[in-house]
Order: structure tokens, then sequence, then C-alpha cells
């Protein structure tokens, strides 16, 4: 970054800032037009092509970029690996339902789901504290499994092991059971959700989270509240998830156990490694990954390819390519303008 | 308490096999530093293999060597091919990467076999005595004599022979091990093999009280681990009597409350552990990264 | 907020407008359904799922899992039936493609299956189908969209009333058949406590509450033990049953669940006197775990396999000249599905799903030979009210009372 030589160490500050804001302007216009151009494609696209079974898993997809943008923030950005991500989806799944089956508004669905999930994900970030690597995964997964316990035996308030049927959303004049009504109604509450972990990426909140996944050693040696960043991220994926579940549950009319279950933690993460966790877009391209696949797969007949070729992935992706699909692109994107 | 000794007993038995797997987990984790989660696979795959060889008319012990074999070349292969080009720097992937192997190794013998489960041979485990008010099956008097044997056998190897002093080596300090002239990449892939046979024994036992299909080692393999935290990975006694006690527990918890709780009762136990004692694996270096 | 960030919002803000302004691909604004026989049958209409060669219907059932026997077998009969159909021409000239979709016994993936059929494959009706838990998982989404099901074997009480009219059951709910069951074992024998293991929901509640009322005021104890399916250790399940000391334990479980938790209460030494749902008295069941069911009484839906009715007989050469096999119970339940849809089939006057509704509403009093009179009606989605029993001996059926009406 400081490409003239400055032989005092105290002016270097001065010097980054300086190249960064000359070199700002030009790349930030350039991406912003890059950016609305992708949302106009993502938006358009489908709502003016796609049939209804199709637009019906587009507003799945939205609703599941919003569960794996929570876990490209705990996992990709601060190095928790969470393999509660699907409960935390569940726990705003049934919250909806509950209060959906008695007649609360939506509104009000959507102020419980967030503070139920603000609670549950406290009650796993506390545990987890000072836990990393496979404690961390297994004190997660362990919550995971009460939780689907909890449910199996709730059945008078959940459904249980049968499952519950829920309303579609209905939010003003969107109503979920329409196709185009599902897409947009999954697809606003997913560009917000983008839109603030983009914003994070500027925040020194973000750049906190990035030092404690590289290494907390470092971090505690420059004053970073690890405890602090670490709660905020797990509360940060914990709302996300709980928000992605309770769309899920209004699309999809139907949540029960298995959808949230380790195995849907799992598949959460295989997305987000995928797609490339340390990116925004890297977990949209891990949402449609997990949405899509195994429909397609189905149809093809091979419904057992999806786990095997997830698995495949998920190894041949965490250690070559660790930047997932959208590092790749960008790397071959990136030689190629080099080379052009 | 009524039955008390048949409590204890099925308890000791569940977690001799716990044990024995955990056995292996620690070997691995000691000389190569990985945790993997694919392991349970593993040994699903010894017992999947051998049922269905057998199925298909091979005699059970031809079977049960057949999927052994198979499950010791496939852990030895996962070091290799996987394992080995993780980057040292990179701590945290083993478990993610780990983790797929898991999910693809399950639909790889989906694929091959069946996605049902099935009845395996009861090897030993409808042949049974009355001792001491309990009924103990022939199986689980070999499991608990394999435990004890196998163990105080990879004791003593690891404290007297002079291939235990090079795989404490390498599980200290692998470049220094190495400067001296042991073959660490041999040893760590010894190991792993090694443990693929642990971890098919285990399956088959398992299979045999239970069912076989693509997923039934998972919940072994996670109190495994869970015992393994609560003792300490990188101890050898502690942990692997912390797996007999996890196992004795369960039973207990099941025998109090009803068949419902041996998850709560397990889950809600490492998680208070975690919260309590926390400051012990305070130390623990390994972070996942993204 | 940063100038781009800014800008980003409300190009997002003006397109989704925009979007929701204009409406779009195909079908994206029709909120999907049709009611019911509201809108009468129209002969020239022509429901999704009908071309003039072809007529599509589908299914979910287990085809992998705890429940895989149901499903495969029922899959297999019906696949073979509609084989037989089509040799010989079809139905008002037109072939029968059926597709059917593995749901793994879990009404969650049971769900997004018949979505998948119903929203992408364009399915016409909803042929058959195994499995209480996993049907009733679509229920809600086949009254949405209105599109009829025919013989689903999902007994329960929720199913076969008007409340889900798109509904056609050709089966006796688990409270009958379990009433049934219990008022047999206990006129032949002494009981004093039962423990029952069901699936966990519908299924096991309604087992459950079928023994309760056969026992009601005769004192005995009634214990229930709610299973998962697809659980693989059942050696907590035996060891709470052993401890519970009943006489008799019934079993409404998957097959494969059946055999592991015989296998377990074998393994803790406990051996009571056993009854179970009709799945007990399937070939697979009896071939894999047969010598642990020794003297248990099984409730019978279908036709005995060796019945001399023509009917019966009619059915086993047929199968056996499709599959070369000879058939099993599921197979017998899969081939009367897709012979009652058939017949609705061959009924309608028009290929738009209310023509389809009002065509099995006529058919009031069906003779298959494998199950009793099936009889539906405007008001009537219940179609059958008969069980049988039958008891395994050396791993073999042995029918002690024809399949016979409740009501009489």
């Amino acid at each position: 970054m400081t490409s003239t030589s400055l032989p005092v160490r105290a002016t270097r500050p001065v010097a980054v800032t300086v190249t960064a804001a000359e070199e700002k302007p030009t790349r930030s216009r350039r991406q912003v037009l890059l950016v609305v151009a992708g949302l106009l494609a993502v938006i358009a696209v489908p709502a003016l092509t796609f049939p209804a079974f199709w637009l019906f898993l587009a507003a799945q997809v939205a609703a599941y970029a919003i569960a794996t943008l929570g876990l490209n923030v705990l996992y990709g950005r601060t190095g928790q690996l969470s393999l509660a991500q699907a409960t935390f989806m569940g726990a705003g799944a049934y919250t909806g339902y509950v209060l959906g089956s008695r007649g609360h508004a939506p509104l009000v669905q959507l102020l419980a789901v967030c503070a139920v999930s603000l609670v549950a994900g406290a009650v796993v970030a506390v545990p987890t504290l000072r836990l990393s690597g496979l404690r961390l995964a297994l004190v997660t997964l362990a919550v995971g499994e009460l939780f689907a316990w909890v449910l199996v035996h709730t059945t008078d308030l959940t459904g249980g092991t049968q499952g519950a049927n829920v309303e579609p959303l209905v939010v003003g004049p969107l109503d979920a059971s329409i196709p185009l009504f599902a897409y947009l109604l999954g697809l606003l509450p997913a560009l917000v959700a983008t839109a603030l972990v983009l914003h994070l990426d500027r925040t020194q909140l973000g750049r906190r989270m990035l030092l404690v996944r590289d290494s907390e050693l470092a971090a505690r040696a420059t004053g970073v509240p690890i405890i602090q960043t670490k709660i905020v991220a797990f509360l940060l994926a914990s709302v996300f998830a709980g928000v992605a579940g309770w769309l899920y549950g209004g699309i999809n009319g139907f949540v029960s156990p298995p959808d949230f279950n380790l195995f849907a933690s799992v598949y959460l993460l295989v997305a987000v490694v995928i797609g490339g966790a340390r990116s925004v877009l890297g977990a949209w391209v891990g949402a449609a990954y997990i949405v899509v696949v195994p429909q397609v797969f189905t149809a093809l007949g091979i419904p057992n390819l999806y786990a095997l070729v997830g698995g495949a992935l998920l190894a041949l992706v965490a250690l070559l390519a660790p930047d997932g699909l959208v590092g790749l692109a960008r790397s071959a994107a990136a030689r190629v303008r080099r080379t052009a | 308490m009524d039955g008390l000794t048949q409590v204890l007993a099925g308890g000791i038995t569940q977690g001799c096999l716990y044990a024995l797997m955990l056995l292996g987990v620690l070997l691995v984790f000691q000389v190569s530093k990985v945790m993997s989660f694919a392991y349970g696979q593993v040994g699903m795959v010894a017992a999947f293999t051998a049922w269905a060889v057998n199925a298909a008319g091979v005699p059970v012990v031809l079977a049960l060597v057949l999927g052994a074999l198979v499950a010791v070349l496939l852990n030895a292969a996962i070091d290799v091919v996987a394992i080995r080009h993780i980057p040292s720097d990179r701590v945290g992937l083993d478990l993610v990467v780990t983790l797929g192997l898991f999910l693809l190794i399950a639909a790889v013998m989906q694929q091959l076999i069946d996605s049902n489960s099935h009845s395996f041979p009861a090897l030993g485990a409808d042949t049974q005595a009355t001792v001491l008010g309990a009924r103990i099956s022939v199986n689980d008097a070999v499991v608990v004599g394999l435990a004890v044997v196998v163990v105080t056998g990879a004791w003593l190897v690891l404290s007297r022979t002079s291939l235990g002093t090079n795989l404490r080596a390498c599980a200290e300090d692998a470049d220094i091990a190495a400067s001296t002239g042991i073959n660490v990449r041999a040893l760590r892939t010894g190991t792993w093999a090694v443990a693929g046979l642990l971890a098919s024994v285990v399956a088959v036992a398992v299979a045999s009280r239970v069912a076989v299909d693509a997923f039934y080692m998972t919940s072994v393999l996670v109190k495994v681990f869970i015992a393994g935290m609560i003792g300490g990975l990188d101890r050898f006694w502690p942990p692997l009597l912390a797996a007999v006690g996890l196992g004795v527990y369960e039973s207990l918890a099941v025998a109090t409350f009803g068949a419902d709780a041996g998850v709560p009762a397990v889950f809600l136990l490492i998680i208070a552990v975690l919260a309590v004692v926390p400051k012990r694996f305070v130390l623990d270096t390994s972070e996942a990264r993204a | 907020m940063t100038r781009s960030t800014r800008s980003r919002g409300i190009a997002v803000l003006a397109l989704t407008c925009t979007i929701a302004l204009a409406g779009c691909g195909q079908g994206a604004l029709q909120k999907t359904g049709e009611a019911v026989s509201a809108s009468g049958c129209d002969p020239a209409a022509v429901g999704p799922g009908v071309t003039d060669t072809e007529i599509l219907l589908g299914a979910t059932m287990p085809l992998s899992g705890s429940g895989a026997a149901g499903g495969l077998g029922v899959k297999r009969g019906q696949e073979a039936y509609y084989k037989m159909i089509n040799d010989a021409g079809g139905v008002q000239g037109r072939k029968i493609d059926v597709k059917i979709l593995d749901d793994a016994y879990d009404p969650s993936t049971a769900q997004k299956q018949m979505r998948q059929l119903v929203q992408n494959n364009k399915i016409f009706a909803v042929s058959g189908g195994e499995g209480t838990p996993n049907f009733l998982g679509v229920v809600p989404f086949l009254e949405r969209e209105g599109v009829p099901a025919v013989a689903p074997y999902a007994p329960s009480d929720e199913l076969g009333t008007m409340d889900k009219p798109n509904i056609f059951m050709a089966s006796v709910n688990y409270i009958e058949e379990f009433d049934l069951l219990t008022q047999s074992v206990l006129e032949k024998n002494k009981v004093s406590k039962i423990s029952l293991v069901g699936v966990s929901g519908n299924v096991g509640d309604n087992a459950k509450a079928g023994i309760e009322r056969a026992v009601a005021g005769k004192g005995i104890e009634v214990d229930y033990v709610a299973e998962t399916p697809g659980t693989t250790d059942f050696t907590p399940i035996a060891s709470q049953l052993k401890s519970g000391g009943a006489d008799w334990v019934f079993l409404i479980l998957t097959n494969a669940d059946t055999g592991g938790l015989l296998k377990a209460m074998q393994r803790v030494g406990y051996s009571p006197r056993t009854a179970a749902w009709s799945g007990m008295s399937d070939d697979s069941y009896l071939k894999e775990f047969g010598s642990l069911s020794e003297g248990m009484l099984v409730a019978l839906e279908t036709a005995d396999l060796a019945s001399d009715d023509p009917l019966v007989a009619k059915f086993r050469t047929d199968f056996e000249t499709q599959t070369g096999k000879a058939p099993t119970k599921f197979d017998e339940l899969g081939w009367v599905q897709a012979q009652l849809t058939t017949e609705a089939l061959k009924r309608t006057k028009g290929f738009s799903r209310p023509c389809l509704v009002e065509a099995l509403e006529s058919m009031t009093d069906v003779q298959t030979g494998i199950l009793p009179p099936v009889g539906w009606g405007p008001d009537d989605r219940a179609g059958v009210d008969a069980v049988g029993i039958g008891q395994i001996e050396d791993s073999r059926l042995k029918v002690l009372e024809e399949t016979k009406s409740l009501t009489s």
C-alpha cells in the first residue's frame, strides 16, 4: 500500500490514508454500478421470467441467504465454527409459527422472532466465549440436539415430529401463497441483510471480527475486546438466522424438526464454505446451492448425489479454494484482466 | 435400585465401546494434531461393507476382516490425500474438511449399498447368561475384555517401546522428531491406519447391538468427542476413563428418567462442564479459520 | 450511510416498485388452487397433467430409511398395475404415467417433494401413498392447491372426513384398528397391563386412543412410549418397557424399527406377548424379523394373499405376469391404490380435478377383493370400515379373522 518510501514510522498512517483516499472514488463508483446492475439482475430476472415453482425456490434462496449471511459473519469473519445456525433458524421459525397460529400480526411476529433470537444467541454465546475449534463446534452441536429434543417433546405447542402447518405470511398486500409475492417477501429482508453485512466491512466492529478470526493473541495484544466481538458476532448470526427461519416458515408453509437439525446446520456450513466464507456474494451462491441443487438432483432422479457432491465440494473447496467458488471466480477474473 | 447391576453392566459395556473409539481419536489427535469428524463414518464403512458382503454370501468372519481392511485403508487414505495437504497454519480446517468427508463417505455408501437400515449379525449378542443379576451377552464380555486388553496394550506400547517413544516424539514436536531420523509421515499414516482398525471394531460391535445404516455412528462419535473433551484430548487415562464414565452416566440417566433422557443428559453435561470449568480449555490453540 | 449504499438502496426500491406493479412470469401472480366441487365438473375443461395421450399422476412415499419396506412395496404394486392398464390401451385413450418420489417417511421432505410434483411436474392427482406422518405433512398443501388424493395409506383420525375433502381414504384409522386389535386380544387372554410403543404424533396418539377405548372400564393399565422414526438404538426403550413389566406390548412403528425394538427386547431379556399394525403382515417383515415375532397378533387391512376369492386370485396372477414375482402385502396395497385411481379415471366425465372428484364421489361400492368394499360419496371420504386379525406362526401369517366390517 505504501508505494512511496517513508523513513519515519510515525508518518506511515498518514500516508496510508492518503493513498487509500486517492484510490477510493473511482473503484467505488465502478463497484456501485456493478452492484446495482447485479441487483437489477437478481430482482428482475426471476420476477419477469421464472415460472411459479422456480420463483418459490428463489424466495427460499433469499430466506436462506439471510441465514448464510449470518454464518458468514460468525464463521467467515469472526472464525467461530458454529453448528447451530439451523437451530437459530428453527427458533425463529417456530416462534413465528406459534404467534402466527394465535393470530398475531407479522410485525409482532418479527419483533418476537428478533427477541427470541437475541436470547438464543446470548444463551449459546456465553458458554462458548472461551472456546474455539472442536470444542466450540461441539457445544453448538449440543445446543442443536437439545433444541431438537425440545421440539419433539412439546407436541402440543410445536407439533412435535409431525411438524406444523404454517399459514402463509401476509404483509400488507403481499401474500406469500402467491409465488411472486413470496419472492418479494423473501428478497427485501435479504437485501437489507446484505447491505448490513457489506456495511460491516467498513466498521471498526468488522475489522475487529477479522482480527479475532486471524489471531486472538494479536487481537488481545492490540486491545480488541474479544469477548464483546464474539458476542456481537453470535447475536448477529442468531438474529439473521431467526429472521431467515421465520421467512422460511411463512413461505414454505410447513416446518418440522428435521428442517433445523444437525444436518441442516452442516449444510449451511457447506453453503458458506462452497460459496466463499468471506464474501457476501458467496453467501448468496451457497444459499442458492443448498436450495436449488437438491431439487435439480431429485428432478434428474439421482437425489443421493446432492449429499455426495456437497460433501466432496466441502472437503475440496475447504482444502483447495479457501475463498470458495466466488474466490475462484474472482481470481480467475483477475488473471484474465491481467493478461488482457 | 432394582436392576442396578443391569444398568451398570450396560453402561460399562457402552463406555468401553466409547473408550476404544476414543483411543483411536486420541492417537490421531496427539500424533497429527487433527480431529476427524469422518472417524465415525470410517467405522461405519467397515460395518456396512461387512454386512453387504455377508448378505451376498461371504462367511461372517471373512466379511468382518474385509470390512476392517477397507476401513483401515480408508482412514490411511484420508490422512495421505486430505489431512497432509492441510497447511499447518490453517488451524481448524481439519474440522471443516473432515465434515465434508463425513457427508461424502455416507453418501458414497448409500449409493453403493442403499439408504436403509439393516439388521446386523448378532455376533454373540444373543447368547446370554445371568451374572450377578444382570443379563450379559458374549458380545458384552468380548467388548469389555477387548477394551481392557487394547487400552493396556496401547499404554504399554506408548510407554515401554521404542515405537511408543517415536510416536510421543512426533506428538511433541514433529520437526525435531524428523530431524532425529524418525519417519514422521509413515508413523502418522500408520497411526491413522490403527485408528481405522479401532473404529471398525467399535462400529461392528455397535452394529451387532442395534442396526447398520449410513449415519448410525454419528451419535457415537459425538459422545466420544465429548468424553475426550471432558478428560483432555492430550492425556491418556483421564479421557478413556471419562469415556467409560460417560457410558455409565448415560445408562443411569435412561434408567432413572426414561428412554428419552439420554440425549438431554449427555448434552446438558457437556454444556455444563464447559460453562463451569472454562479455564481448562482456554489454552486450546485450535481456532477455526475461514 | 455512505453514498454508495444509499444509491444502491434507492435503486432497489425503485426496481421493486416497478416489478410489483408490472407482475410477471408464468403463474407468478396466480393464487394456485381450485376449490373442490365448488365449481362443479365442466367436461370440456382440462386440468394440469393431462394431454391427449397421457395422464400424469404422482405420489410420495418412503423409499429409503426405516420406512422403506412399505414404500418400496407400494411403488412396485402401483407401477405393476399401471403397466398392465397401459399395455391394454390405457384409460379413455390415454396412458397413465405415475411419478413416485422418496419422502423417507419424513413430513418435511414429503411436503417439498409434493410441491415439486404439483407445481413443477404438474401432476393431475395424487395416486395413493404410504405412511401417515409423511402424508399428513402434505395434506395442507394438497387442500390449498385443490389436488385430489386417491386412497393414500395414511390411517389417521384427521383424514377421511369432509374437513379434508380432497383426500379420499381407503383405510380404517388407527383408533378403530387398535380398538379391534385390543378387543381380539382381550377376548382370548387375561391382560393386566398393556404397553404401547408408537410413532410419535398422530399415529401413536390414535393407537393409544384405540387401545384405551377397548379397555375402558376393565381396570387394565395402559402405558405409552412415543418413538421417533429412525431411532437406531432401542435399548433405552426396551429397558423402559422391561421395568414397566407389561404382559402385552402393542407396536405401531415402521417395519425396521419394529425389528430393532424386538431385538433389543430380546437382548434385555423381556419377552411379552405382542400385537401390531398391519405392516407386520408383509413378507419383507416376516422374512427378516419373523423369528422374533412368534405369536404376534397383527391387524389386517388387505385380503389374505392365499385367499380363494376370485378377485384376489386374479390379482395374484396379474401381478406375477407383470413382475415375475409373487406379491407381498405392500405390493397388494399399491396395486389396489392404482386400481381405485384408475377406476375414477375411467368414470370421470372430463379431465379436470373437479370432474375427478365427482367421479370419486360416485364410487359408492367398489369391490376389489383386496380391500373391503370401498365406498365414497358427496359427504363421505372414509371409504372403508373393516379390519381383520392375523397371527404370526413360524414366521408365517395365519389369518384368524377375515377383514370384517366394524359397524356390524
